[in-house]
């Protein structure tokens, strides 16, 4: 009874795993992004905790004022950095301080581990209630949640250009409560522009901390890469 | 057996006179309320989130909420697409039979408008809820300033 000679067989094993591994290579390389989770197959894999945009948005043009009451036009002052667009309201009390809340958190977070992160960031929010949202109001609100968040505000017909320029959902007054105490619709999700001017990414209302701190974590290291 | 009856009464009078450092959940009945946090941001309206846990064999409706912070409302946070909407909920909310009533960030939640000043995060705040069946509990809902948890855990996000 002949048995295996190891030396052959050590060979075979060998080219059939090298031979695996090209195959393998070959049919990865050939994928296009799947919204279908599969499991990292070393780096190539990105996965991204914001939702990937099936299209790019191109980066908004629009002109609004800022918490100084100055004009800021916002494709002039964000062009070529990483900036985060958000769409909400002061008298907000849930989706709104949600938002900032949790991107804030993830701003500290990111400071702490790669120092000056921060300042390649920008976090944009305009406030879409002209009524409520003065210049004065959306300032301490933001400042409420922490350092530098850019407050811009408008009147309706700047405001719905802004908006229509981002192609986010309009902002509505909805019907219901008195002058005062009234609730306005709006985007839901926060939109991030990478340094190539497009959005990627948008973040719905799940998106939490960690989601943001490991997405702004890559983004600043890496860049923005498909999945 | 003589000898160890003082010790006992000791340990007794010791864990009725120590209250928990900390409020720890609140108990009406079949309910137990976890969790109370709420977010006071500039600008007169408060989000109060919590979960209720309801271990009897019947429903029970959460329907009011009192605070000496603001006057209290129910909402829902509804999703329309990429629109989100705020509906007043003055029926309130169902805590089902053996289940959860969760309010939280994004979903249903409680509001206190008409808030005047800013608490400080950490800070007590007392709130009254009234449930249908239970009647009325009374507790502490402590303001928090941020988002909490550093990887995910939101308010109301109990067991």
């Amino acid at each position: 009874m002949t048995s295996w000679s190891p030396i052959p067989v050590l060979g075979f094993t060998l080219l059939a795993a090298a031979w695996a591994g090209v195959g393998c290579d070959r049919g990865l390389a050939g994928e296009s992004g799947s919204t279908a989770p599969e499991p990292a197959m070393g780096r190539r894999r990105v996965i991204w905790q914001g939702r990937v945009l099936p299209a790019p948005l191109a980066r908004p043009s629009f002109e609004l004022r800022d918490t100084d009451g100055q004009p800021y036009d916002f494709a002039e002052r964000t062009r070529g950095r990483l900036t985060l667009l958000f769409f909400g309201y002061t008298s907000c009390p849930d989706v709104c301080p949600m938002h900032m809340g949790h991107i804030a958190a993830a701003l500290r977070g990111l400071e702490a581990e790669l120092p000056g992160a921060r300042q390649a960031i920008d976090v944009v929010f305009v406030g879409i209630d002209p009524q409520r949202d003065t210049p004065e109001r959306l300032r301490s609100w933001l400042d409420h949640f922490g350092p530098g968040f850019v407050g811009l505000g408008g009147d309706e017909a700047a405001l719905q250009a802004a908006q229509r320029a981002a192609l986010v959902p309009m902002a509505r007054r909805e019907p219901g409560a008195d002058d005062e105490n009234y609730t306005v619709s709006h985007a839901s999700y926060v939109l991030l522009y990478t340094p190539d001017d497009l959005a990627h990414l948008r973040y719905s209302l799940d998106t939490r901390t960690g989601d943001w701190l490991q997405d702004l974590r890559r983004l600043v290291r890496e860049g923005w890469r498909p999945s | 057996m003589a000898a160890s009856a003082p010790w006992a009464l000791l340990a007794w009078a010791l864990l009725l006179a120590c209250g928990p450092a900390s409020p720890g959940p609140a108990r009406l009945g079949d309910l137990t309320v976890h969790g109370p946090v709420l977010v006071v941001p500039p600008g007169g309206n408060a989000a109060l989130y919590l979960s209720v846990h309801n271990r009897g064999s019947e429903a029970d409706r959460l329907i009011g909420l009192e605070s000496p912070l603001g006057e209290g409302g129910w909402h829902r946070t509804v999703r329309e697409g990429g629109r989100v909407r705020m509906v007043a909920a003055p029926e309130g909310f169902e805590v089902p039979a053996g289940g959860h009533l969760r309010l939280s960030p994004g979903g249903d939640h409680g509001m206190l408008t008409g808030v005047r000043g800013l608490p400080t995060p950490g800070q007590r705040v007392p709130v009254a809820l009234r449930f249908a069946r239970a009647g009325e509990l009374r507790l502490e809902a402590e303001v928090v300033g941020q988002a909490a948890g550093g990887d995910g855990a939101g308010y109301g996000d109990h067991p």
